[in-house]
């Protein structure tokens, strides 16, 4: 027994990875088809842009580069269909460099689909690129978005487009969805947007970071959150279309329980070598 | 388009010759070099801060509003250059004195080069630039954050001992957030006997997310920006003066 816990605490690193290999690629190759319970972010999220009204325009927020797209990308692409469906106009925004190739990125895959080939750019949604300096391309938004974006990601000025007419700021658009990496994103729409403007403001995150905004949500100045790759799946289980993070949340599934496997036997080991010393 | 670029590249150069003039310039004289930036940077500090206090509807809002965010704009553009000018020359002087590793400059410099080539060429909607985004790119920093979770698995095993009480707490605290994140989680749960029939392990997640994760992180919301306004006024005030480069 002293033997293979001796073993298990000195467990190669290089077996730890050969096991989250199969963790991850099994339940790729053989889906387990978990029920997906939607927690009251989600849901809060969801309602924000369910509550709107066929042509209201909302500002999507791609604050986020690739290294999130796993987690961020799915959840985008069930938003914006959320959108499409609803048809609220969506203007995209990024206070991340790589956000607005993520935005097209996202807007590109879902044009590909029979369901939305009938929206047009400039009409249902525009990309508008990115501006240096978040704080104050928040808070210039709030006096003028054309001011702030007066060209769209590709060159074309911004007030040319049918979706921005009549925008000029905050007042003009019923809601904020930033969906949100880092720093700049949820946080700075929170405390410039919603708080000086009172504008509605909600969002999804990745896992690691969604509770640096619960005390927001609770003070109801965040309304809801999709947090990491279980609020994609709940937010694709709404929409009713599942797609890459139903099928991720399967895998984050078993890695979960080979993390927690891992961790007691360690301590396991840990408790039973100590004791026979 | 091409013209566009073309003017742009001789802007930047003309640019950039003005900057190492005005440097040079700025290196000779005691007050272009402490006290007028200590005076802009108290003056500009002190506008902003007033902003805050005139309603929204006032005029002189809108005009600071106006001026500050413009300002705080072009300057961010300019610290952009500034940190390209950084990266191209700190690579370069690598490769020229082949420090250690100084392959990999010649792969980042490579990599820098052509994509501006490309962007600039075609914009944002060229097949080539958006084939490097795609293809190289996105899969790239996908993996580099992929790559944490073998890592965390392996960290975890090592380290997440129940050493002490304090140490135990956190490793169930961990579990059941683990647990509470997976529909999994949930399933197991319930097979426990007697508290699996009595509540999800989702909520107990949820409830240590809400009271004792949210209560640490508004902590330390409420510490940093305290933190953030005594710094701010060390720098306003010109006690902080670090920003100014080594040599203060």
């Amino acid at each position: 027994m002293k033997a293979f816990f001796t073993i298990i605490n000195n467990l190669d690193r290089r077996i730890i990875f050969l096991a989250m290999v199969v963790a991850v690629i099994w339940p790729l190759v053989t889906p387990l088809a978990l029920p997906v319970q939607i927690t009251p972010n989600t849901q809060s999220s969801y309602d924000v842009i369910e509550k709107l009204n066929p042509g209201d325009r909302i500002i999507l927020s791609f604050d986020y580069d690739p290294a999130s797209s796993p987690e961020l990308q799915p959840m985008a692409k069930a938003v914006m269909t959320h959108c499409y469906r609803k048809d609220v106009k969506m203007i995209a925004v990024a206070l991340w460099p790589q956000g607005p190739m993520m935005a097209k990125k996202a807007f590109e895959s879902l044009a590909g689909e029979a369901e939305f080939s009938g929206k047009k750019y400039g009409v249902d949604f525009v990309n508008l690129g990115v501006q240096p300096s978040y704080v104050a391309v928040v808070k210039g938004m709030g006096d003028s978005i054309p001011g702030v974006f007066p060209t769209d990601f590709f060159g074309s000025k911004t007030t040319d487009f049918a979706i921005m007419k009549g925008i000029k700021n905050y007042r003009d658009v019923a809601a904020i969805f930033s969906l949100t990496t880092g720093s700049a994103g949820i946080g700075t729409y929170v405390t410039i947007a919603n708080a000086q403007y009172k504008t509605t403001v909600t969002g999804g995150c990745t896992a690691i970071s969604s509770l640096e905004y619960y005390p927001y949500l609770q003070s109801k100045q965040l309304s809801g959150l999709v947090e990491g790759l279980k609020g994609a799946s709940e937010y694709e289980r709404l929409v009713k279309k599942p797609g890459l993070a139903t099928a991720g949340m399967d895998v984050q599934a078993v890695v979960h329980m080979m993390l927690i496997f891992f961790i007691l036997l360690a301590n396991l080991s840990q408790a039973i070598a100590g004791k026979q010393k | 388009m091409a013209l566009f670029n073309g003017f742009l590249i001789v802007f930047f150069i003309v640019l950039f010759a003005a900057l190492i003039f005005v440097g040079q310039t700025l290196r000779t004289s005691q007050f272009l070099r402490r006290k007028l930036p200590l005076a802009f940077c108290f003056f500009m500090g002190v506008i902003i801060i007033f902003q805050f206090f005139i309603p929204p509807e006032n005029p002189l809002y809108k005009e600071i509003e106006d001026l500050s965010t413009k300002w705080i704009q072009i300057i961010s553009s300019f610290a952009l250059v500034i940190g390209l000018i950084s990266l191209v020359t700190m690579n370069f002087n690598k490769i020229s004195r082949k420090y250690e590793d100084w392959q990999y400059a010649v792969v980042l410099l490579l990599g820098f080069f052509v994509t501006t080539f490309y962007g600039l060429r075609d914009g944002f909607e060229g097949k080539e630039f958006d084939f490097i985004f795609n293809y190289m790119y996105v899969p790239m920093q996908s993996t580099m954050f992929s790559i944490l979770a073998f890592f965390v698995a392996s960290a975890a095993f090592r380290a997440f001992r129940a050493r002490s009480r304090e140490a135990t707490l956190l490793l169930t605290a961990a579990v059941i957030v683990m647990l509470g994140r997976v529909e999994l989680g949930s399933v197991l749960w319930s097979y426990i006997p007697f508290i699996g029939n009595y509540f999800d392990v989702s909520d107990l997640a949820q409830w240590i997310n809400k009271v004792f994760t949210t209560a640490g992180q508004r902590a330390i919301l409420l510490g940093a920006s305290l933190g953030y306004i005594a710094a701010s006024f060390k720098i306003l005030l010109g006690i902080e003066r670090s920003y100014f480069g080594s040599e203060e």
